[in-house]
């Protein structure tokens, strides 16, 4: 899965989704929603890197999916966090957060 | 994944990659169309709303190949996850199984332990003997040259000295040649004196075979001209006698009193078919030719050579041959009638040996699909049995693809276990059989490649499981839940297929059985005829060994002659000793040939042969050969006295019909300046060459005026002739303490030994063909058994109808008899089509003979009968009243 050209924005989205998924087992579109909400002026994430990292995220083990019935009642692709998904999110948001930290330390000082 | 693995389970994963692509799809339309949704909601028309949704997806292709091989990915590896889980929770079950019936379990694994373990057994010994007896490169290019005195009836002769080296010289169809002869030497050390086999060599002898030395070399160029004394040591002596020590390598060792200079020693792996010596040495073929009458008309070489690359084996025969038609027209007085035989190696070393292992292997074979056969006739009717289990697994769901798999898992593992049984039970028969019989069963049997051995046996017991689960397997698979459950899975007959496949399991088993029975009778009867026939001796009271007065200290004839004078004084004054005598060879182990001129005759254009031996006084009486006329060999006869001889009753017949030759003088060998020998009597004919190889004529010389140096030593005892042998040796010991007493046995021994190979194909035979007849006869138990547990009801409406005992008893029988008949029958057939593969392993007995064939199906009649009565009687007992009301 030889894509590198999203690799900054790929690591971004996997802690997005894994974010999103915390609320609760959400379908696709319903976690593309949550990431516009919480990012649309910041952040213009398209939907299409959001579902390979949904696929990906669930062929790794951290998140599984179940096919259910949507608010409108059709057929959607339910997801939700495993105890891996959780694991992962935490660690990396310690590492988001450090990262942010020293980056602000670097700007607040110039 | 704790909370979804249920679900997936019962909503089984997408079984092929379209359905992958499918859920894909319906979740990027689902996105797509509840996102063009809001925004229709919003305002936007249904052309924009859909245009606006697929803006923003970003690339909606790209991201759905990449979404499909993600998928696709996980779905493999769980598929593959969740066939690993099935296969384990098979085995687990399979596990539950045997521990819920241990009984059949046990019986299960020894019946496969007995087969499975006679096959990897055979195979080792099949893989000793026919791929490792071979110890050569490129043995397909290898021959082994003889010659072939068709006169003489003798296909396989040496090559006399002087021949070989005018084919060395003459020959353009081989790319090297080499000749050998065996011999042997005294070596002494702290353990005594003992005699080691030697085959001497040319030069070329190793490079020919294409084996190299595992430490040190072999010999150089040029060492055999120049009579080197140099020796290269076999792996098992280079450990026995000089106890692995490397250093031994440029050391000098005394062999029969000659310094030889240790060069060498070769792998433990090159241990030839045949005869493999202790040591080898330097062949020096001058000291041969000096004597012009031995150079042409000795024949003790054996010959090696391989074909010249692009010759065929044709090829090089018909330009040998050619050859020899040379040498015959420039030789006639030696080479009339010597043409050449030419054979692959392999053929020629294991030709004799090929057929009884081969023989052995494929009884093994038939054991073990006796055994399979059994196994599955029970497992069959186990599973109707458990029918009932069947049937509730598949109405809950199980697939029938996943019950076939389930009871092969049972089988499988079942058949594992019994291959690990059956390799204990291999390695402990093959080192029975090693000691039963070194002779056609290399010490090395189990000592090869057991990498190979363990694959076959795993294979074996694969192929086991295989056969004997699939059949019941697919049986149980389509069983009808409906019928099996209506009926509580109890008390049901058999579907009219699956009772002909329970028959056939039955009757396969007795064929098998009856097939083997009458090979194992043909070689009993054999061996019984061969025992029964007259050697012309009487071996029992005898002992034997064998002296070689070392040329190095016994230089001369007459310090040999007196040695063994003394010898012989020595052994006769012992107690329990009646008479004592000796000879160059025992009879039954083979002798020599001479050609044979009789005085006053014309010397005919072929020479008749005769057999040939040199013997002691007394050697008549002592071995007590009946002497028919004149006399016995005397101690008067000696070196200075007029030659005699002593001639066999058939060489009397054949050259003297209807007229006395006492008193005729013969003159023995090529030599015409040899002197007349006069015939002084006549005595018994002995089988010099073999227990099964007719008496030929023979003529006696004495041992005073005919020394052959190497001697065999008989003794006739008054009582247990073995218990002799610690005072025999302490005689020649006294006689010369570094003398070795070599090869002591009773000749009861060297006669059960001239019978080995065959006796020892009849005893491992006999073993299987007695296992064969058991498991037939569980087998066609088994099978009544069961038929009566199904069919109780049957019977007890019968006797409630008023049937007595002995009806339900003989229709019981009936059926037994319905498949034992047919079984022997066919057992009959198989083992009359296969008269050709075991005919050359009979003696006097044709492969078709009757008392054999009807033996063993009265054998076997009898003993599958006997199993009969048993479920019979039992069908007798049955209670009408609880029969009828079970269930």
């Amino acid at each position: 899965m030889a894509d590198q050209s999203l690799d900054l924005l790929q690591g971004t989205l996997d802690v997005l989704v894994l974010k999103a998924l915390t609320l609760g087992p959400m379908h696709g579109f319903g976690v593309a929603r949550w990431i516009k909400t919480r990012t649309r002026d910041v952040l213009a994430v398209e939907d299409a890197p959001m579902y390979k990292a949904l696929h990906r995220l669930e062929r790794d083990g951290f998140v599984e999916a179940e096919w259910g019935y949507s608010d409108n009642n059709r057929r959607a692709r339910f997801y939700q966090l495993t105890p891996e998904g959780r694991k992962r999110l935490r660690a990396e948001s310690v590492t988001w957060r450090r990262y942010a930290e020293a980056v602000f330390r670097v700007l607040g000082t110039a | 994944m704790a909370r979804f693995s249920g679900i997936r389970r019962l909503f089984r994963l997408p079984s092929r990659d379209a359905h992958v692509k499918d859920d894909v799809d319906a979740e990027l339309r689902f996105h797509l169309d509840t996102r063009a949704e809001e925004l229709r909601a919003s305002g936007a028309s249904d052309a924009d709303a859909r245009a606006r949704a697929l803006d923003e997806f970003g690339d909606l292709d790209d991201a759905r190949r990449y979404i499909v091989g993600v998928d696709a990915h996980r779905v493999r590896r769980a598929r593959w996850h969740e066939h690993l889980a099935d296969t384990l929770a098979d085995v687990r079950y399979a596990g539950r199984a045997a521990r819920r019936a241990p009984g059949f379990a046990i019986v299960a694994i020894a019946t496969l332990a007995l087969g499975i373990g006679a096959n990897a057994a055979m195979f080792s010994i099949v893989n000793a003997v026919l791929v490792h007896g071979v110890p050569y490169a490129e043995p397909d290019r290898l021959v082994r040259i003889y010659e072939n005195y068709v006169t003489g009836g003798d296909h396989r002769r040496e090559i006399s000295g002087a021949d070989y080296l005018d084919y060395f010289v003459r020959q353009k169809s081989l790319s090297a040649m080499t000749a050998f002869a065996f011999d042997g030497f005294v070596y002494v050390d702290q353990a005594g004196a003992q005699l080691l086999g030697a085959i001497k060599t040319t030069s070329q002898y190793f490079d020919v075979l294409g084996v190299r030395a595992e430490i040190g070399r072999t010999f150089r160029a040029g060492e055999d001209v120049a009579g080197s004394h140099v020796a290269v040591l076999s792996h098992e002596t280079f450990r026995r006698v000089f106890g692995g020590d490397p250093a031994v390598i440029g050391r000098a060792i005394e062999l029969s009193d000659s310094a030889y200079v240790v060069i060498g020693v070769m792998p433990a792996s090159f241990v030839p078919a045949g005869n493999a010596p202790d040591l080898w040495t330097p062949l020096n073929l001058a000291t041969q030719m000096k004597e012009p009458n031995r150079a042409r008309k000795f024949h003790n070489l054996g010959v090696f050579a391989r074909l010249a690359p692009g010759v065929g084996l044709e090829a090089a025969r018909a330009n040998l041959m050619a050859e020899a038609r040379k040498l015959e027209l420039e030789h006639p007085d030696a080479n009339t009638g010597h043409l050449l035989t030419v054979l692959p190696v392999r053929e020629a070393l294991l030709g004799d040996v090929r057929t009884g292992v081969l023989v052995l292997m494929g009884a093994a074979t038939l054991v073990l699909l006796i055994a399979c056969a059994n196994i599955a006739g029970v497992t069959l009717s186990r599973a109707l049995a458990r029918r009932r289990e069947h049937a509730i697994r598949i109405a809950l769901g199980a697939g029938a693809g996943r019950l076939v798999r389930q009871m092969m898992a049972e089988s499988i593992v079942v058949a594992l276990v019994g291959g690990m049984v059956g390799l204990a039970v291999a390695r402990w028969g093959t080192v029975a059989l090693i000691a039963l019989n070194p002779r056609l069963v290399p010490s090395t049997a189990h000592l090869v490649s057991n990498g190979a051995v363990l694959g076959f046996t795993l294979l074996v017991s694969i192929a086991s499981g295989v056969l004997f689960g699939l059949g019941p397997a697919i049986g149980a698979a389509r069983a009808d839940p409906h019928a099996a459950m209506q009926n509580g899975g109890r008390g049901a007959t058999m579907g009219g297929g699956r009772a002909r496949l329970r028959g056939a399991l039955a009757f396969a088993p007795v064929a098998l059985a009856v097939a083997l029975l009458v090979g194992a009778a043909l070689l009993l009867r054999s061996v019984a005829r061969l025992q029964g026939t007259d050697v012309g001796f009487d071996p029992s009271h005898l002992f034997t060994f064998r002296v070689s007065p070392p040329e190095g200290r016994y230089k001369t004839d007459d310090s040999q002659l007196v040695m063994f004078d003394n010898l012989l004084a020595r052994l006769r004054a012992l107690p329990g000793v009646t008479a004592v005598s000796s000879i160059g060879s025992l009879p039954l182990q083979g002798g020599s040939g001479a050609g044979l001129a009789i005085e006053g005759r014309p010397e005919p254009d072929i020479v008749p042969e005769i057999g040939y031996m040199s013997a002691s006084s007394g050697y008549f009486a002592t071995m007590k050969i009946p002497v028919l006329r004149g006399r016995d060999l005397a101690s008067t006869d000696r070196a200075t006295t007029p030659q005699v001889a002593v001639i066999s009753a058939g060489m009397a017949t054949r050259f003297w019909p209807g007229a006395d030759p006492i008193g005729s003088r013969i003159r023995l060998g090529p030599n015409p300046k040899s002197p007349w020998i006069e015939v002084v009597g006549v005595v018994g004919d002995v089988r010099q060459n073999g227990a099964d190889e007719a008496p030929r004529p023979m003529a006696y010389v004495a041992m005073d005026q005919d020394n052959w140096g190497s001697r065999a030593i008989v003794m006739r005892t008054r009582g247990d002739p073995a218990s002799i042998a610690p005072a025999a040796e302490r005689e020649v010991h006294a006689v010369d303490p570094r003398l070795p007493v070599f090869r002591p046995m009773t000749m009861e021994q060297v006669a059960s030994t001239s019978l080995g190979r065959r006796r020892f194909t009849m005893a491992l035979l006999g073993v299987f063909a007695a296992v064969a007849v058991t498991l037939a006869a569980v087998g066609v138990y088994g099978m009544l058994a069961f038929t009566v547990t199904a069919r109780r009801q049957e019977f007890g409406i019968r006797m409630a109808l008023g049937a007595n005992r002995g009806d339900v008893f003989s229709l019981v029988l009936l059926r037994g008899v319905a498949t034992i008949v047919p079984g022997i029958a066919a057992g009959l057939a198989i083992a009359f089509a296969s008269g050709r593969a075991i005919g050359g392993l009979l003696y006097e007995v044709t492969p078709y003979d009757p008392i054999a064939f009807g033996g063993a199906a009265l054998l076997l009649g009898v003993v599958a009968l006997v199993a009969c009565c048993v479920p019979a009687r039992r069908a007798t007992r049955v209670d009408p009243l609880v029969a009828l009301r079970a269930d």
